[in-house]
């Protein structure tokens, strides 16, 4: 069993044994980040396919600052990126039956137990540049400044956007429990 | 914002740890891509595009020599003297010897300094071309022509002047590789050792033939993944490197075992029961049934003699010898898991008995589940009504056709049992029986 410095050491040398290792350790959680930011599966393997490249090809300037895995996530959250700009055709785009939604204020539904693949599939129902900006923020934890840097948007847009997805995803979670509610009723 | 902070914290939660994994076809499609990104990288320890690139120029430089061999060896003869004022003409003296024992170095340092720094082919052949020009056209040369001439001036100028320390690196004997390795063959996943037994080497790569590589002098090494890989040592010193690529290592691939039993839940003793063979890669086999008895059939049909759970061994053998075993353990015992419920009884007409009964008594006084492997459970029975006429929490207590001690009407009744078993799952059941009162 390699340590993880031996193994960076390894694929350094282009060993393509120690790159196997690395991708056989890594593309699981690797691949759970990039679902995030995919509409769908083959969507979050490509984004993951490019992002194994980058991570192999630049794997010397990892400067040990800051854990590896956190350095490969932001390989992988900023290749996301990167192809959300590739389709930003449609990134904005809505479907008419949801623009006048407005933030409704409350709590979330209590004692509701939402699964990994239900918040996915919500995640996922989210229009690309909200599922960026929500990911971003919410989940990865970075500022709206931040965010409006890597974006090239304006702060403010980044704000409204994230309370726009946000106000998305309540209505959703209400929906899902609504139905969970019912179907849970014998 | 207090329902912010719940969305936030609810996917935060929920996709901390999340790992999905990826499909097979991943990281073949992957391993292809990087090798492509290989290729177009530059490198110089490895064949790229760029030494494919050199490679086809080479070619093609020889190739136009070789069309204008004719004319070249006129223009040389009749511009050789004032060739020798600049010195090539001593290279092109030496450079046969150089390329027939390039790792000689005791006669003639000159030789084989120059050997050593320009080991490419074609410079040798551009000399003649550069300097006719060179003697023709006088100091305005373009800087283009004028750069091998200068290279060379300066590699004259170091030949002449070889320091002493230097002279003892010259002196040292280039490596020749050799190696060891056992085994060669064997059943993946194969581990060998591999022995360095190169002379005067300095440092060595191991090359083993499937993509893997080590800097280690006495590595062991792991084929994970059956196939023939040629091993190959290249070992270097300051004098020169040497490459020996003789053994290969076979991988034979494992046979995997794996079988099914039918019927899972045979009636035993008495119902055969048959053995399924799913195994691959696999020439022979060797089953054992748990009980005493083998078989090297490859589907074999075994009668027990017993009811009770038996560990059931498969060994798969593969032509070169590789084995692979599967088991199941205590098949047919109490881990397996079932109830089946009867739809008609006759209940005892001499008084209620409590519904303790024999599971072996034939007599079908009392309803009851025929079960295995249950742990809870709990039945019920509704009168058509839908009052409920009897319930236990308990296998061994049945209903024996009593109601609070008076008999029940002959009628049909409704159950439903639930309840989980020993290995963990659970069972939700139920149908109806016919109470049958013995009119005699």
């Amino acid at each position: 069993m390699l340590s993880e410095e031996q193994l960076i050491e390894k694929c350094i040398q282009k060993d393509r044994k120690a790159q196997k290792i690395l991708f056989e350790r890594y593309s699981g959680f690797l691949l759970g980040v990039s679902m995030r930011y995919a509409r769908n599966v083959p969507e979050a393997e490509d984004i993951l396919q490019d992002a194994m490249v980058k991570i192999y090809q630049h794997i010397e300037d990892y400067s040990h600052r800051g854990s590896f895995t956190g350095w490969m996530k932001a390989v992988v959250v900023n290749t996301a990126i990167n192809h959300f700009h590739r389709e930003k055709k449609h990134a904005w785009h809505l479907d008419i039956e949801n623009v006048n939604e407005t933030d409704v204020e409350g709590n979330l539904p209590e004692n509701c137990a939402f699964t990994r693949e239900e918040l996915l599939g919500v995640i996922r129902s989210l229009p690309a540049g909200y599922r960026l900006i929500f990911n971003l923020y919410a989940i990865e934890g970075y500022k709206h400044r931040e965010i409006a840097a890597l974006l090239g948007i304006d702060v403010n847009t980044s704000k409204s956007q994230y309370s726009r997805a946000r106000s998305w995803i309540r209505t959703r979670l209400e929906k899902l429990a609504r139905v969970a509610r019912r179907t849970d009723k014998p | 914002m207090n329902g912010s902070n719940d969305i936030e914290k609810l996917f935060r939660e929920q996709f901390e740890g999340y790992r999905a994994e990826p499909s097979p076809g991943f990281w073949p499609k992957l391993s292809r891509k990087l090798q492509w990104q290989e290729f177009l990288r530059f490198g110089w320890d490895r064949f790229n595009v760029y030494y494919a690139g050199a490679a086809l120029v080479a070619a093609g430089v020889a190739l136009g020599i070789m069309l204008t061999g004719g004319m070249e060896t006129e223009t040389e003869t009749t511009t050789r003297d004032s060739v020798r004022i600049n010195g090539p003409a001593e290279k092109q003296e030496t450079s046969p010897q150089t390329r027939e024992e390039p790792v000689l170095f005791e006669h003639l340092p000159e030789s084989s300094r120059v050997s050593v720094q320009e080991p490419t082919t074609g410079e040798w052949m551009d000399v003649p071309e550069v300097t006719p020009e060179k003697t023709t056209e006088t100091p305005s040369d373009t800087p283009r022509r004028q750069e091998p001439v200068e290279t060379l001036q300066e590699e004259g100028e170091e030949v002449f002047d070889v320091p002493e320390a230097e002279r003892k690196d010259l002196d040292m004997l280039p490596p020749v590789a050799d190696y060891h390795i056992t085994p060669l063959h064997g059943c993946a996943p194969l581990a060998v050792m591999c022995v360095n037994l190169s002379q005067y080497a300095d440092s060595c790569t191991w090359y083993f033939g499937d993509g893997g590589i080590s800097h280690h002098e006495n590595p062991s090494y792991l084929f994970d993944e059956p196939g023939i890989y040629p091993v190959s040592l290249r070992v270097m010193n300051e004098a020169g490197e040497s490459v020996l690529a003789r053994d290969t290592v076979k991988v034979y691939p494992r046979p995997e075992a794996a079988f099914e039993i039918s019927p899972e839940n045979p009636d035993l003793p008495g119902e055969p029961v048959f053995f399924y063979n799913y195994s691959r890669n696999a020439a022979s086999y060797l089953w054992h049934f748990g009980d005493g008895h083998t078989s090297d059939a490859f589907e074999p049909l075994h009668k027990y003699d017993q009811a009770g759970g038996y560990d059931i061994l498969l060994v798969a053998y593969s032509e070169a010898g590789c084995v692979d075993s599967a088991l199941v353990t205590d098949a047919f015992g109490v881990s397996d898991c079932s109830i089946v419920f009867p739809n008609a009884f006759r209940p005892d007409p001499g008084g209620p008995t409590g519904g303790y009964y024999n599971p072996n008594d034939p007599s079908n006084t009392v309803f009851h589940p025929v079960c295995r492997g249950v742990d809870e459970y709990r039945l019920r029975i509704f009168n058509r009504t839908g009052a409920l006429v009897f319930e236990s929490d308990r296998v061994e207590i049945g209903w024996d056709g009593y109601i609070n001690g008076t008999p029940a009407r002959q009628d049909v009744y409704v159950w439903k049992a639930r309840g989980t078993c020993i290995n963990g799952k659970s069972f939700v059941k139920h149908g109806n029986l016919t109470l049958i009162w013995d009119r005699q």
